[in-house]
């Protein structure tokens, strides 16, 4: 058995559903991000899993015991908050006491653990300060020791960079995953930046309105999404709408538009769908390549190291194409003629 | 707010925490005003004290009887005239107040708290010794000629009004204080940016933004003077009476309770009716 | 016109100050009746209030009732605004009102009301009755300032607290009563000022045995005119700033920041 699982998860206020059908399994030491936009149920996943909503159906089983009905002070699951909720009227060192009096751990020990986890976030020099005395940053690695300190079974964040500067939240990121790594706790991380969960995470589980769109590993995620919403919310992607249709020994995609592709991937079925392909994976060719589509830029942006360029194609479809720049690659113009095109596998069938 | 505190197996905690307050209101508000209503359709006669009946006599007495009919309308007008001092002079205070910054505020605050925080009955003895025959503004103005003999500013109407639209001013300022710092500053910005002068943006935008802190500041100085007892029995003594006085009166002395709550009952109507007007008036204003 | 309004606030302030002003002056003057501005210079009020057996007994009355109706009324307060401010309630609107609608009322109409109420149950003139209804008139002062410290309180304190498991009590004691301790503190004595400086009320309550401070000024105030009554009330005016100010704005501090 996993070492985290929730089963058939379900939370409703009301008539508003808030997570449903949620199944999940967490192997020992793994990092989970939830990834959704706001209002998808990761939050309320998360705080199910702490205790702090009582789930409508469902189990929460963790390390082989049901936890679904027991309270929140007696799960040993730690959570770091958004806004760290650090006890304002103690010191470093009394906010990490604190969770080790309620177990009763006795003073050596708690001593001992006190030292070592601030050693570990590097904060041994700032126990007797107040946490109104600390930087963002700092406050964000109290928040971990505190709950560090207790050893618990499971490791929950709720959010915890969105309130540091951007300089500071990249440099957490590698941090928080270090000292998981180091700890070997396992770890499910509550998120809305994608960007976050592709650097951090070991898997992703992305949520679409309180349900899971897909899961996988970050490379899964961005390269091979399941439905138009994972290709959608992750990245950028360039969608045709159509279906598939035989021609001439081999197949074609005719979009709505009336547009013809004949770069087709390989497991692409015969009903109805969406042609899903990234503006990265699409290339510039000459007029005599074969299935290429003929366009005209209509925009030409600079994203610092990339170009963007919007594409008209002649059906009236519009593509973005991103092109690194590179030496030699000269930067295209607005009302330049061009054609395109991609290798089947890099474009994604996907049932709509 | 899915807190811990709010599971569903605790939902009978917040009415056990608040039994004691509704205890104590049920007990000592809520049963003593229903007696009050009772008694007030009561009888007495003296010598044999109260007769337990269901009549109008005193309601009747208290607004047909001329002499009683002249202290409800002289309460009355004094809860106007003292409003009227109130809004005159706590509106430029509360404007600066609302417009200070850090230590001016702080100091200013305290001006204002400070009276709130001493007795009604001490800030009234203060004016006592102010308002006499021999008092320091009579003393003052005789020995500059300004006057030739001494003003009559206390046992009248007068030194009652001087005396409460002090006691009720910070009440005013800090109501009217309060919706002023509500507006968004932005909004004064705006108006500058569309060309708007000082003038234009105090008759359209500061004045009618804090009209809701005007209601209840005025609401709370007419139902401070209507209820004010102290100031009025000091002030005015027997020379000039308010309803206060002669609830006071008809409990203490006369011992004629019917009459008196009676008297009550009607200031408690008044005032109930002019609370839920207002809070009417600003909820409109506030939802267009 | 900028100047102008100065001098008009300058003088608005005046006239909201004199009283006060006037009060603490002739507390120090040497003439028989209260004069300002004071001639002479003296501190025998002051001395003539502590040896006056009658005042003094008022002032341990008054005490004794403030303290007693300000203990109950932060406790009976303080659980109010907790379960305002941190439970779901239907019609919580209309309840804070209720609770609330003491200070709204006329003091004399509540005055006769209990007057007539604690007639029935013969606890006029005593101490009980009094402290019932002080205890009435300032629980409000206590609702309302420790539902402004709780609402600004952040509940993922007590979440997080019970995260590191601590249960309820354990949570109630040291995180949320430290927290709202100031807005506690804050109301309790705003409580007990408005408890003893209470008159109204007291007045048609007390009789004889229990004259409290604020009826002995009054009736001193009425029928004479006697410096110890500014001494006293100077007395009481640095009182309250002593113990008001200092709470006041640390209450305010621990809000701002």
């Amino acid at each position: 058995m996993a070492y985290l699982t929730l089963r058939k998860l379900k939370k409703t206020y009301g008539a508003t559903v808030a997570v449903e059908d949620f199944d999940l399994s967490v192997e020992a030491g793994e990092f989970v991000a939830l990834l959704g936009p706001s209002g998808c149920g990761k939050t309320t996943t998360l705080r199910m899993i702490a205790g702090f909503v009582p789930p409508t159906s469902g189990e929460i089983w963790i390390r082989g015991a049901d936890v679904t009905a027991l309270p929140a002070h007696r799960r040993n699951v730690g959570l770091v908050f958004q806004n760290y909720a650090l006890f304002p009227h103690m010191t470093v060192r009394a906010n990490i006491e604190f969770g080790l009096n309620a177990h009763h751990v006795d003073s050596a020990q708690a001593d001992e653990r006190v030292r070592s986890v601030l050693a570990l976030v590097g904060l041994s020099s700032h126990e007797d300060r107040f946490p109104r005395e600390l930087s963002g940053g700092q406050q964000q690695r109290v928040a971990l020791a505190r709950v560090l300190a207790l050893k618990p079974d499971l490791l929950l964040f709720d959010e915890p960079l969105s309130n540091l500067d951007a300089k500071l939240r990249v440099q957490m990121r590698q941090e928080i995953r270090r000292l998981q790594r180091e700890v070997g706790v396992t770890a499910l991380f509550v998120t809305h930046d994608q960007e976050e969960a592709m650097t951090m995470a070991d898997r992703i589980v992305v949520l679409d309105r309180g349900r899971i769109a897909q899961v996988g590993s970050p490379a899964e995620i961005y390269d091979r999404p399941q439905t138009r919403f994972v290709a959608d919310f992750i990245g950028i992607s360039n969608f045709f709408e159509g279906a598939p249709f035989p021609a001439a020994g081999r197949s074609l995609f005719r979009c709505t538009s009336g547009l013809e592709i004949g770069i087709l991937p390989e497991n692409a079925p015969g009903a109805a769908g969406v042609l899903a392909v990234r503006p990265e994976k699409i290339e510039f060719v000459s007029a005599d390549a074969p299935h290429s589509l003929p366009g005209i830029i209509r925009q030409a942006m600079q994203l610092g190291s990339t170009m963007e360029y919007l594409i008209e194609l002649g059906s009236g479809d519009r593509v973005i194409v991103h092109e690194q720049k590179r030496p030699r690659v000269t930067i295209r113009q607005t009302g330049e003629q061009v054609r395109i095109t991609w290798h089947p596998a890099d474009s994604v069938f996907l049932q709509s | 707010m899915p807190s811990w505190f709010s599971k569903p197996h605790r939902s009978f905690a917040p009415w056990a925490l608040l039994g004691p307050n509704l205890l104590l209101l049920l007990l000592c508000m809520a049963g003593p005003l229903l007696l009050l209503a009772r008694i007030s359709f009561m009888g007495y006669e003296a010598g044999h004290g109260i007769i337990p009946a269901w009549q109008l006599a005193n309601y009747k007495k208290f607004f047909f009887d001329p002499f009683y009919r002249g202290i409800l309308w002289g309460t009355l007008l004094l809860g106007a005239e003292v409003t009227a001092l109130c809004l005159v002079l706590g509106f430029p205070l509360a404007y600066a107040l609302s417009r200070a910054r850090g230590l001016k505020r702080a100091v200013l605050f305290f001006c204002i708290l400070m009276p709130l925080l001493t007795s009604t009955v001490v800030r009234t003895f203060g004016w006592m010794i102010l308002l006499g025959n021999n008092g320091f503004i009579n003393h003052t103005l005789l020995r500059f000629h300004l006057i030739a003999a001494p003003l009559r500013l206390m046992y009248n109407v007068t030194g009652v009004l001087i005396a409460l639209g002090e006691v009720l001013l910070p009440f005013m300022v800090l109501s009217i204080d309060t919706a002023l710092l509500n507006i968004n500053p932005s909004l004064y910005e705006a108006a500058r940016n569309l060309g708007a002068r000082d003038t234009r943006i105090f008759f359209r935008i500061t004045l009618p933004l804090s009209l809701p802190g005007i209601v209840s500041g005025c609401v709370l100085v007419f139902t401070g003077t209507l209820s004010a007892f102290v100031t009025p029995t000091l002030i005015a003594g027997a020379r000039f009476k308010v309803m206060s006085t002669i609830i006071y009166q008809q409990a203490m002395a006369l011992l004629d309770w019917p009459f008196g709550a009676a008297i009550a009952f009607t200031m408690l109507i008044a005032i109930l009716i002019l609370f839920v007007a207002s809070l009417r008036l600003t909820e409109r204003r506030r939802s267009a | 016109m900028r100047i102008l309004l100065r001098l008009l606030n300058a003088a608005i302030l005046l006239y909201l100050l004199a009283p006060i002003f006037v009060v603490m002056a002739t507390a120090f003057g040497a003439s028989a009746y209260p004069l300002f501005p004071p001639e002479g210079l003296t501190l025998k009020w002051f001395h003539q209030f502590w040896s006056t057996p009658e005042l003094r007994d008022a002032l341990r009355i008054s005490a004794t009732l403030s303290a007693t109706s300000t203990a109950f009324a932060t406790i009976i307060g303080t659980f109010s605004a907790l379960a305002l401010v941190r439970y779901r309630l239907p019609g919580k609107t209309a309840i804070s009102a209720v609770l609330l609608s003491p200070i709204l009322f006329p003091a004399v109409v509540l005055a006769l009301a209990l007057l007539i109420a604690l007639q029935r149950v013969g606890l006029t003139q005593t101490f009980t009755g009094l402290v019932a209804a002080h205890t009435l008139l300032i629980t409000p002062f206590v609702v309302r300032l420790v539902m402004a410290s709780l609402a600004e309180f952040d509940p993922s304190l007590e979440e997080a607290a019970q995260n590191l498991g601590a249960g309820w009590w354990r949570t109630f004691f040291r995180i949320t009563l430290p927290l709202i301790r100031p807005g506690i503190l804050a109301g309790a004595v705003f409580a007990f000022i408005m408890s003893f400086d209470e008159l109204v009320v007291t007045l048609l309550l007390a009789g004889p045995e229990l004259q409290t401070l604020p009826i002995r000024i009054f009736n001193y105030v009425q029928y004479s005119s006697d410096p110890t009554i500014s001494a006293i009330s100077t007395c009481l005016i640095a009182a309250w700033l002593a113990i008001g100010i200092p709470v006041y704005t640390r209450f305010l501090s621990v809000r701002h920041s």
